[in-house]
């Protein structure tokens, strides 16, 4: 693990980087870059949605549209920068090593994410457009080509995207396991890890066990549309005037694999968010997080829970009432641990010294988000409201707080918090509160009134809401909706803005700005190659000393490589 | 240094126990998957043909050499290892190419749908293996944890060719 040399040239310094905090921010630049598309997308469909009588884009468009809006915002924006991006930043630094287990395999992850992200929009120009089955990828309308458009060329390159991104993945979780198990400094023991790294390494266990079916799924789906295999396809099916010679496959068979992968997908997207937010709101509150081993034993039951609830995801499709039931039992019992993690966040705050930056302001709209959003979900989550409930506005609703806002508040706070020790220079403040204040209320508005869209009856994936009576009720709250949305793209170009002019011109920033504990603070802002300089910290606590003077210091923290009193 | 040689071999065994879970992961899927498509009405099962067992006994062949080449210090087990691992891949095709002329491709059946897709992902890992093995030539401590990689490749073989006929 000899410290490599230092890369010379521009290709190897920023193109084929070997650093960690490089990819890191590779994978976070590219997030950004898959984010416009998947913003732009979402833009649409509110479009479509608040004025259907203009007919922005056809039904079937339209139907590509909402599919690919949620595979990019899911796997290429928010797991991007989330698991990928600040994971790759943030692990060698929070355990004291300089650079990942295998920094090659790491620079490979990376670019075999650049393929997945060019498929994925070359896919929207080929004949008949992008994939058009639901980022859910059901078949028989994904398995026949000629159902829909989108099921063409566009899924086929969907398929192959996603088997990249799989990939892509595996590559990279094996680098944060091993890093996080067996490359911390000395003194750093697994209890004295900060608690984003614990969501890093239970997010990637996560990663290594649900990904694979996904693949298997993806492989069979592959083989039923190119090789005439019938995994999900049944017999007799009709398309146009003939009936379609596959026999016996089911297309249940394909949504098992997939919410067997989809339900610990939702979590390991999650996870990181809620670890970012304890390490932000330590800081800004003064205080060590409430509950730090409490913490680690509830996303370990979390994730564990998370593989054996996925058929809540199924409750209308046929299943035995029994079978229902023991899903929604497991699924209530997962908020449980969750609601640990959420409380033990509001506690931290006890007793704090609180200072609301930036950084802290996302943080609390965080646990705000989860509350409001895991209220819907204990409704979901059984099978008999759920009945009512399923592809309903009120899922949409649901999920979009939960890895729609949950997930991006941790974005940006973990981006304004780690800002200055990626790039050496403070992200502007004004501008970041009203990016804060323009993001939160329009999210909370739109995903709250769509719970009462689905409330009261409107059904998710609709082109045209005024056709249908039972819509009625709630299409109105479309043009408050998208409006917002329209509130919510501004504020986000705001950011952008503020983010690229602070890279270069922002106030230079001090080693430590927030005056924080953690390991990572220890190194220079910006980090430099090799993130210390000839002698690795040696750990002496846990990253979270506040509060406390005794040492003698003017600080009221002692960073986790201060030697503890004798 | 030495310090540095025992944590990276650490590291390395816990790549592998990952790598090795994903693989499990990955045909524990398509064991449900076969579970659940053998009820429908038109499974039928397919007789394994005899190359596949000759295949068999190459890749066990290939087992028994990789395990010498551990202890070994020049590299002939591990080359024999290669060889043999190739000559399955090739055997592999070879026993596609029979299935095929006796007109059975697929999606002929859902059984043999099954066989030829298991073993397409099977033989990816057995390339991968390969490579490894190869990337131990030179580095030959990794030759002991190329080997563990190389005997579960085989043991997945054993339990699809199981699967295949058995289930």
């Amino acid at each position: 693990m000899t410290n490599s040399h230092e890369p010379q040239s521009f290709v190897s310094k920023y193109i084929f980087s070997l650093d960690h905090k490089v990819i890191g921010l590779q994978y976070i630049f590219t997030a950004m870059f898959m984010g416009l598309f998947g913003g732009a997308l979402a833009m649409i469909i509110r479009s479509q949605l608040a004025w259907p009588e203009h007919g922005i884009v056809k039904p079937e468009t339209y139907l590509s549209i909402v599919t690919m809006h949620g595979t990019i915002m899911v796997f290429f924006v928010v797991s991007l920068a989330l698991v990928s991006g600040f994971g790759n930043f943030l692990i060698p630094l929070m355990v004291g090593a300089r650079d990942m287990a295998y920094p090659l395999l790491n620079m490979l992850s990376y670019w075999t994410i650049v393929p997945a992200c060019l498929l994925m929009l070359l896919s929207f120009v080929v004949e008949g457009g992008a994939a058009a089955s639901g980022w859910t990828a059901y078949p028989p309308l994904s398995a026949i080509a000629s159902a829909v458009p989108g099921s063409g060329m566009g899924q086929t390159l969907w398929l192959l995207a996603m088997a990249l991104f799989i990939v892509s993945s595996i590559m990279g979780g094996l680098n944060y396991l091993t890093t996080i198990v067996n490359l911390r400094t000395k003194g750093l023991t697994m209890f004295r890890l900060p608690l984003a790294i614990w969501t890093f390494l239970v997010s990637t266990i996560l990663g290594l066990l649900a990904f694979p079916p996904l693949m298997a799924a993806v492989i069979m789906l592959l083989l039923d549309r190119h090789l005439g295999t019938s995994f999900f396809l049944p017999a007799g099916m009709i398309l146009g005037n003939e009936v379609l010679p596959y026999e016996g496959g089911t297309p249940l068979l394909f949504q098992h694999l997939f919410w067997f992968f989809g339900h610990p997908e939702v979590y390991i997207i999650v996870l990181p968010a809620v670890g970012i937010a304890f390490e932000v709101i330590a800081t800004f509150a003064r205080r060590p997080p409430f509950g730090y081993k409490t913490s680690v034993y509830a996303m370990l039951v979390v994730a564990a829970l998370s593989m054996i609830v996925w058929g809540h995801h199924m409750f209308v499709s046929g299943m035995s009432p029994y079978v229902g039931e023991y899903f929604s039992v497991a699924s209530v019992f997962i908020t449980l641990p969750f609601a640990v993690l959420g409380l033990n966040l509001v506690a931290s705050q006890w007793q704090g010294n609180i200072r609301l930056e930036t950084p802290m302001l996302f943080a609390l709209a965080l646990i705000s988000a989860i509350g409001t959003g895991g209220l819907g979900g204990l409704f979901l989550g059984t099978a008999t409201s759920d009945v009512y409930f399923h592809d309903t506005y009120f899922v949409v609703g649901h999920f979009h707080i939960m890895i729609g806002m949950v997930t991006f508040l941790g974005i940006f706070a973990g981006i304004y918090y780690w800002f200055p020790k990626m790039f050496g220079r403070m992200l502007g403040d004004r501008l970041g509160k009203i990016h804060f204040w323009l993001t939160v209320i329009p999210m909370f508005t739109m995903f709250v009134l769509m719970h009462y869209q689905g409330l009261g009856g409107s059904l998710r994936r609709i082109y045209d809401p005024t056709n249908y009576d039972f819509t009625a009720a709630t299409r109105t709250l479309n043009s408050p909706i998208t409006h917002a949305a329209f509130l919510l793209v501004f504020a986000q170009a705001i950011f952008l803005l503020n983010f690229f002019y602070s890279v270069f011109k922002g106030p230079k920033a001090k080693q430590n700005p927030w005056d924080s504990a953690g390991l990572e603070w220890t190194a220079a802002s910006p980090a430099p190659h090799g993130n210390w300089g000839e002698h690795l910290p040696e750990v002496q606590r846990w990253p979270y000393e506040y509060g406390d003077f005794s040492d003698g210091s003017e600080t009221d923290f002692q960073p986790q490589t201060q030697p503890t009193a004798q | 240094m030495q310090n540095q040689t025992a944590t990276q071999n650490k590291v390395n065994e816990l790549t592998l126990l990952a790598v090795l879970s994903t693989m499990v992961m990955l045909f524990a899927a398509f064991t449900a998957a076969y579970l659940i498509r053998k009820t429908s009405s038109d499974w039928q099962r397919i007789s394994i043909p005899t190359l596949f067992w000759i295949n068999t006994g190459i890749l066990l062949a290939s087992s028994v050499t990789v395990e010498l080449a551990r202890k070994s210090a020049n590299a002939r087990w591990l080359n024999l290892t290669i060889v043999l691992g190739l000559a399955f891949v090739v055997g592999q095709l070879l026993a596609w190419k029979g299935l095929a002329d006796a007109g059975i491709f697929v999606p002929s059946h859902p059984h043999c749908s099954f066989l030829y897709m298991l073993c397409a992902v099977h033989a990816f890992y057995v390339l991968g293996g390969i490579a490894a093995l190869f990337y131990a030539i030179k580095h030959t401590r990794l030759r002991g944890l190329c080997s563990i990689f190389w005997h579960c490749v085989d043991a997945v073989w054993l339990y699809v060719i199981a699967m295949l006929t058995l289930l």
